[in-house]
């Protein structure tokens, strides 16, 4: 018998305006979107469709204008700044297309920062962490060296590894591949996989749809909104047209 | 804790990272805080500290009052007071350095002139001072023909004597006369508590008011008229309007068994208040002036914190992401604020010592009170709370704001201009503008002393100023007993020096202009007094014929002292401008007469009387000083004065040579005819006209200099956020560019950025300086505090360097290539 699949982002009727001046640009409007625990989900659609919005939003990075959110069963749209940057710590890696990594901090430091954030965590724990993570993605050699004294491959893997240091719920990765080229974009995505298979829950943001393609499911957005594939085919030739 | 640390070892890669801006900020920050830090080192010396004294609290200075006038009290009524208290525990009088000559010094040959104090043993009893050797006097060594012992300094000990330990019982001679060597006092006793005036006082000897070798009832009733200076000690737990009161009461009996007494009331001032002197406003207005510019240096830094943070908007993104609260970002920042505040204030204690040991080294001499600065452990205090306060104010907002930064916006790849928000940019301008409303603060009050000591400098001196040489000479009662040697010394030692090439004329008087501090009571005959206290005085002062004409002080009416006035003729006395019109003005002065002293009627019968006539008016010469204009003055022959014909006198020499070529033949004439007189004091005109407004030059100097460092700094904040500004609008700039904007046109786009906020900050520190201005008022002279043209040219120079500061980044934007401007988007 298989496990009914456990919900873990649940999103009902989301929308997300910007408004700058007089202008207001309706970036989401009504998405409904459920993510399982243990699923590989693909956000893929053209330009300025809303999906880094959409997963800024699922990481707590930005708050939606209207509509409802929750993470792990708890209602997460209207939490203070301090809250929502505890649960981002406890359950959330982020995976970025420019890695982001720090880069007045050590490959080590990098990855122990998220862990600096938690209180009353012991550094032995903290370190213990530390170097599980580094040596999942083949980077524990590195601990002394600072990101610009790395390959950009070689900095996805230690952003990948910031993320999993945590030991979050979810990951989510924004074009992870974007600033990579084709080999160690593979590589990366291979380690998605890896970790996909023993067991990690993965959003991933991507306009390419060989990497979308690595995922159990694809959600397409266009214009704000989740539309089936065959009719984004559709909106993309009216566009281009 | 660990966190904490993490914070502070990624705050200290964060400053060696950025060389640049570490050392702007250390250093606007050591700026900053040094010259807080040595201001308050002043303050804490001259207004904090308490003096150097046993329970220094309990000590008071006694002081009589007359009308509205201040002086100090008798021997006499210190005498009545020290036995009808009950407030005191001692009292003591005493006298202040009077130059004497001093010899026989070892490895000296000459004679030479030293401020000695004469006090009796009360004074360093009173004080709680012990010698360090020796002993102090005995009552019966304070009696006169026994007061030949003196007690040295400290610093002379060592200075003359390399600290013989075997000092006590030698001899030196003062005056002629042998004193034996009976004490030496600690180090650190302070010159303050003497009328610092005449030099730094290092030998005391006995006080001897001559009451004591004269104990008759004249002298007592005579006697009350003298003034000296009084200490006392105050019983624990009497307050000082308890004393004050306890010896108003025994004034009041004073004045009722005493004439003289009359009007007499009695005054006590801390002895704390002496040490601090007039230099209150002047140090708090300094102390004002070091604020700004630490408020004008925690500004800059303020600013370029904003501007750095702005580019760490990434970084801190990345760490909100990963689950910073926001009170741990504000700790990291902080944290390298507060290293900052650190490394600036441990670099500005330096700074503050340095300055600290060089302003107690080279201070004016009338400002003693400054020899006492130095960086104690209450000035460190204060430069560490400053460094940590300082840390908060220029670190808490730009860490603030950069917490807040927009995620989704930061994480974008082209997100370069989304920090600097309007409000962070409205902000960097309001702070500039701040800084310029301090800088204009401090302009405007840097002008008013300089205008204010320029006047001073230009006040009509009443005399020729330039050619003149002064020599201060004292003939010492032993070898000049009375009136007719010390005429004829005066005499011949002027006429010799007369002979001289190179001198056009030389005269011997009492006093000279422009302080002529010689009181004198007198009446004018034919207008009795009806009271002691309406009899009126005058500055006074005895010469020679030569005297007019040496000073080229004008004749306006009748004659000029001559040779015919003799010890044997009628005595005259010239009066100057001010006196004439005084006390006489509707009448001629010429050919009326005055009388020296008090009136007849109240005056001991046997009480020298002399009566002179007017001959003639003279112009006014100064005699108040610089600020002040000429009192009324009279003045009289000391050959027809024997009984004011003391032995301290000058030479005012009028010279047709540069004075100083002069000074060695002038010396040589004085030791052709006494060899052990010392050539002492020896000055131009000009340097002590000079001295005069010395203090005022330091004051205003000092705050020019921080006026200085306060428009410097304010330039360098106009620099920066202009620059920040540029870099900010590179694409606008070319975009401009390529659609045809001139080089002039992005010249005053940039520049008129500084302008505008050095127009907003002059404003509003021209409104503050208006605001602020009664506290300038007790400090300048002649010139309102709120001097309209003082006021708009600090404002013209501020935004005149703004604009100056602008050009700079305005030249770099002008020369943007737009091809590379616009590759910016």
């Amino acid at each position: 018998m298989t496990e009914a699949p456990q919900p873990l982002i649940q999103i009902q009727d989301l929308t997300k305006v910007f408004y700058t001046d007089e202008i207001e640009t309706h970036a989401l409007s009504g998405i409904h979107l459920s993510v399982n625990k243990g699923e590989y989900v693909a956000m893929s659609g053209p330009s300025g469709c809303g999906k880094s919005t959409l997963l800024s939003i699922i990481g707590l990075l930005d708050t939606p204008t209207a509509g409802r959110y929750s993470l792990n069963g708890k209602t997460v749209e209207n939490l203070d700044f301090a809250e929502r940057s505890r649960i981002r710590n406890q359950e959330i890696g982020f995976i970025f297309q420019s890695f982001n990594l720090i880069g007045d901090l050590t490959v080590y430091e990098n990855v122990e920062l998220p862990l600096t954030y938690r209180q009353r965590m012991p550094a032995a724990d903290r370190k213990a962490r530390v170097m599980e993570a580094l040596e999942r993605v083949g980077m524990a050699h590195r601990v002394r060296h600072y990101p610009s004294q790395l390959s950009g491959g070689q900095q996805q893997r230690v952003a990948v590894a910031r993320a999993l240091g945590g030991k979050p719920s979810i990951l989510l990765a924004d074009e992870p591949t974007g600033n990579l080229d084709s080999r160690n974009g593979e590589a990366v995505m291979e380690l998605l996989q890896e970790l996909h298979r023993e067991g990690a829950t993965i959003c991933m943001v991507t306009h390419d749809p060989r990497f979308a393609k690595h995922a159990q499911r694809e959600v397409h957005l266009f214009d704000g909104k989740v539309v089936a594939e065959e009719e984004l085919k559709k909106l993309l030739q009216e566009t281009s047209a | 804790m660990s966190g904490l640390l993490q914070d502070i070892r990624y705050a200290l890669r964060q400053l060696r990272k950025s060389p640049g801006f570490t050392s702007v900020a250390v250093l606007t920050l050591a700026l900053g805080i040094g010259v807080s830090t040595v201001m308050f080192g002043v303050m804490n010396a001259v207004l904090l500290q308490p003096p150097p004294f046993r329970d220094p609290d309990r000590l008071v200075r006694i002081l009589s009052t007359r009308a509205d006038a201040m002086d100090g009290p008798s021997p006499l009524d210190v005498r009545d007071f020290a036995a009808g208290n009950r407030s005191f525990e001692e009292m003591a009088i005493y006298d202040s350095g009077w130059r004497k000559n001093i010899s026989a010094l070892p490895g000296s040959t000459d004679p030479e002139q030293q401020p000695v104090g004469l006090v009796p043993r009360a004074y360093f009893e009173v004080l709680g001072v012990e010698p360090l050797m020796g002993r102090l006097f005995t009552d019966e060594e304070n009696r006169w023909g026994n007061q030949f012992e003196v007690i040295l300094s400290y610093d002379f000990w060592q200075a003359r004597f390399q600290g013989d330990p075997a000092i006590l019982g030698k001899s030196i001679r003062i005056n002629d006369e042998p004193y034996t060597i009976i004490g030496v006092m600690p180090p650190g006793l302070p010159n303050w508590s003497f009328d610092s005036s005449r030099g730094r006082v290092e030998l005391w000897t006995p006080f001897v008011p001559y009451l004591s070798a004269n104990e008759t009832s004249v002298w007592e009733e005579s006697s009350r008229r003298d003034s000296f200076f009084a200490i006392g000690r105050l019983k624990a737990g009497v307050s000082l309007e308890q004393a004050q009161a306890d010896l108003q009461t025994i004034a009041k009996n004073l004045a009722a068994r005493y004439p003289l007494d009359r009007g007499v009331g009695v005054v006590l001032h801390p002895l704390q208040e002496d040490r601090i002197g007039t230099l209150r406003p002047v140090i708090l207005l300094l102390m004002g002036a070091v604020i700004l510019i630490l408020l004008i240096a925690c500004s800059n830094v303020a600013n370029l914190l904003l501007v750095r943070n702005s580019n760490r908007a990434r970084e801190v993104a990345v760490r909100v992401a990963m689950g910073a609260a926001r009170s741990a970002l504000i700790r990291q920042f902080m944290a390298e604020s507060l290293l900052l505040g650190t490394l600036g204030g441990a670099l500005g204690c330096a700074l503050a010592w340095w300055a600290s040991v060089a302003i107690a080294r080279a201070h004016p001499a009338q400002l003693p009170q400054l020899a006492a600065v130095h960086v104690d452990l209450r000035v460190l205090a204060f430069a560490m709370a400053l460094s940590v306060g300082s840390s908060l104010l220029f670190g808490v907002i730009p860490a603030w704001l950069a917490s807040k930064v927009n995620l989704s916006e930061a994480f974008k790849e082209s997100g370069r201009g989304s920090v600097a928000g309007r409000r962070k940019k409205w902000l960097g301008h309001s702070i500039v503008a701040g800084e310029m409303a301090l800088a204009v603060m401090l302009l405007v009050g840097t002008g008013l002393l300089m205008q204010s000591l320029l006047r001073l400098q230009k006040q009509e001196a009443g005399f020729r100023v330039d050619h003149l040489l002064k020599v201060h000479l004292f003939l010492p009662p032993v070898r000049y007993s009375n009136s007719a040697s010390i005429t004829h010394f005066c005499d011949e030692y002027a006429a010799r020096v007369r002979r001289l090439p190179g001198v056009q004329d030389a005269a011997i008087s009492a006093s000279y202009p422009p302080d002529a501090q010689w009181m004198q009571r007198f009446t004018i005959v034919g207008r009795p007094e009806s009271r002691l206290e309406d009899t009126p005085s005058a500055a006074f002062n005895v010469t020679d014929s030569h005297y007019l004409r040496t000073f080229a002080i004008p004749l306006l009416k009748g004659r000029y002292f001559t040779d015919a006035d003799t010890e044997t003729s009628v005595p005259v006395v010239l009066v100057n401008q001010a006196f004439a019109k005084l006390y006489f003005p509707t009448e001629d002065p010429l050919g009326k007469q005055i009388q020296l002293g008090m009136p007849p009627a109240m005056a001991p019968s046997n009480m020298p009387r002399i009566r002179f006539t007017v001959i003639g008016v003279i112009g006014n010469a100064l005699n108040r000083g610089l600020a002040l204009p000429s009192g009324p003055q009279f003045v009289a022959l000391f050959r027809q004065t024997p009984d004011l014909n003391y032995g301290f006198k000058n030479l005012i020499v009028r010279t047709a040579l540069a004075p100083f070529e002069l000074a060695a033949s002038i010396r040589g004439q004085l030791h052709s005819l006494d060899a052990n007189l010392p050539f002492a004091e020896v000055f131009s005109m000009d340097q002590i006209m000079e001295q005069q407004t010395a203090d005022q030059r330091y004051t205003t100097g000092l705050l020019a200099l921080f006026a200085v460092f306060g428009i410097v700094l304010a330039g360098i904040g106009v620099y920066g956020v202009v620059s920040y500004v540029v870099v900010q609008r590179t694409s606008e700039i070319g975009l401009r560019m390529a659609l045809g904007a001139q080089r002039p046109d992005v010249l005053w786009l940039v520049i008129k950025q500084g302008l505008g906020m050095a127009a907003v900050g002059a404003v509003a520190g021209l409104f503050a300086a208006w605001i602020l201005r009664h506290l300038m008022a007790q400090l300048v002279f002649g010139i309102s505090p709120a001097d309209p043209a003082t006021f708009l040219a600090a404002a013209a120079l501020l935004i005149a360097f703004a604009g100056s500061a602008s050009y700079v980044p305005a030249r770099r934007a002008a020369k943007v290539d737009p091809m590379v401007a616009l590759r910016y988007e």
